[in-house]
Order: C-alpha cells, then structure tokens, then sequence
C-alpha cells in the first residue's frame, strides 16, 4: 500500500437526532490490505442511541457499502474491528447503506474509499462526540 | 511558475532551513486529537510589526509550512459531507502547535493561493 498509517474518520458532534455522513478519508488508499478501526464515543448526557457504519466504495464513490456497524447508547465506549481485504467472498454480498446489523462486520471488502455515517438517535447534551479512526496498512 | 512548482520550492527550503512541528487539531473539549508533523519555518514578530500591531505580542510566532505534509495525512481528516468553501487544511482559531515541546494555539491560518491551488500557509501562533 502506497500511504499506510493513521487516519481520521472524522470527529462527530452530537446533539439532535439525525444522521452526520463524513467525507471519505482525503488520501489515496490504493493498495489496502488491511484496515483496524476504532470508534470512541464520549457523550456528556441525554440522548438513546449512536450507530457508527464504516463504509467503503468500491466504484469511486458512487455506491457505498456498510462493512462494520458499531453500536453505542448513552454510556461512553471504545469499540474496534480489523478488517482484511483477503478474506474470500465467494457467495456474493448484497450491500447495504446504513442498515447493517448493530456490532457486526463484512470482512473482505475493502475498497480505495473509506468513511464513517453517524446515526443518532435522541437529544445528547453538549459537546457528545463519536471519533472514528482508522490504521490502513 | 506553476503552483506545483511554488510548493516544490518551498518545501526545499523547509528541508534546508525549517524544523519540525505537530499541527493538532482537538475535538470534543479538546478530548480527541488528529495531528500531522510538518516541517515548518517559526519565527517571532520583530519589533517594526510588533509596534505596527498592537494586537501582536512577545508571546506571538509567525509559522510558515508547506500543504504538502497536511494533504499527504488528510490532517484534519474526514469532514462532514457539506459544501463549504473553507478549505479544511487551513488551520483555525483553536488548533495547536507544538514545537521544541511548546505548544501554541494558532491564532489565525491564512492560506496563499495561486491560480485556485493552496501553495503556503502562513500562521500566527501564541504561546
């Protein structure tokens, strides 16, 4: 892979409900093996529920699919997942946008876009943030 | 001279003559971080500009630094999905700087543009 390292996801701040779709990470990642990510979710109060879904493309950005969905409610937490670009995927995968299953992933689809869509449920007080990080190696 | 050719310059002389810096930027009470180190050219204010402006302190530091390192790291990374015509790259009122184990919190980051492409941001720090 030609720019391995360290990348952020973005930093989400979190007040009303509503969905916060994050550009892709700005760097070209060509050549992608693998890719650890970790989500942080720091909340003050308030609120019911926060999604994370790392998506990625696979055709330069017209079509995104979910493949990891992080869960959190209203305690703080850190969550993270590795994916492999080399994992088989011989029984072709139906994609999905934002509807993955809570705390799952799909392993062996990694493509050279990769971003974060926050999905929120409820009122969180001020200054409640979900960061997304991700290793690309 | 291109712009292409204007970064290339400057980021000789940053090899040559500058030292390096972490740029950072905090998020959420400052709990969070995503930094870049770049190589960067820091020097005061003398006494003409400190004079000229009376907003400008001994405490101050101009930093000069190349887009190269910060394109090249996606710093600040990814940024919500809406149009805006704020370049993300250019360092804001909030971000940090540390140099020599000093931090400083930028002031103010003033983009140079030639022909539409970011070539050399100029900063004004304060520690």
């Amino acid at each position: 892979m030609d720019n391995p390292g360290l990348y952020s996801l973005g930093d989400a701040t979190i007040t009303s409900a509503g969905t916060q779709t994050f550009s892709a990470v700005d760097v070209d990642l060509s050549g992608i093996s693998s890719l650890s990510a970790q989500f942080r979710f720091a909340p003050t109060g308030g609120g019911t529920s926060v999604k994370v879904y790392l998506q990625t493309s696979l055709d330069g950005g017209t079509t995104w699919v979910d493949i990891a969905c992080v869960a959190f409610t209203t305690s703080a937490g850190v969550k993270a997942v590795n994916l492999n670009a080399g994992t088989p995927k011989t029984t072709p995968v139906t994609p999905t946008d934002g509807t993955l299953t809570d705390d799952t992933c799909v392993d062996g689809l990694i493509g050279t876009l990769v971003r974060q869509k926050v999905v929120s449920v409820g009122t969180y007080t001020a200054n409640t943030l979900m960061s997304g990080r991700i290793v690309a190696r | 001279m291109t712009p292409t050719a204007a970064i290339l310059m400057l980021d000789r002389q940053l090899a040559k003559n500058g030292e390096p810096i972490r740029l950072v930027k905090r998020a959420g009470l400052g709990v969070v971080s995503f930094e870049v180190t770049c190589q960067a050219m820091v020097r005061g204010y003398d006494a003409e500009a400190l004079t000229k402006d009376q907003s400008l302190t001994q405490l101050h530091r101009q930093v000069i630094l190349s887009p190269t390192e910060i394109t090249e790291k996606g710093w600040p990374g990814a940024q919500l999905n809406t149009p805006t015509s704020v370049d993300p790259r250019v360092p804001v009122n909030g971000d940090e700087v540390i140099f020599n184990g000093v931090s400083y919190r930028v002031e103010r980051g003033l983009p140079i543009k030639m022909m539409g492409v970011l070539v050399r941001l100029e900063l004004r720090v304060k520690g």
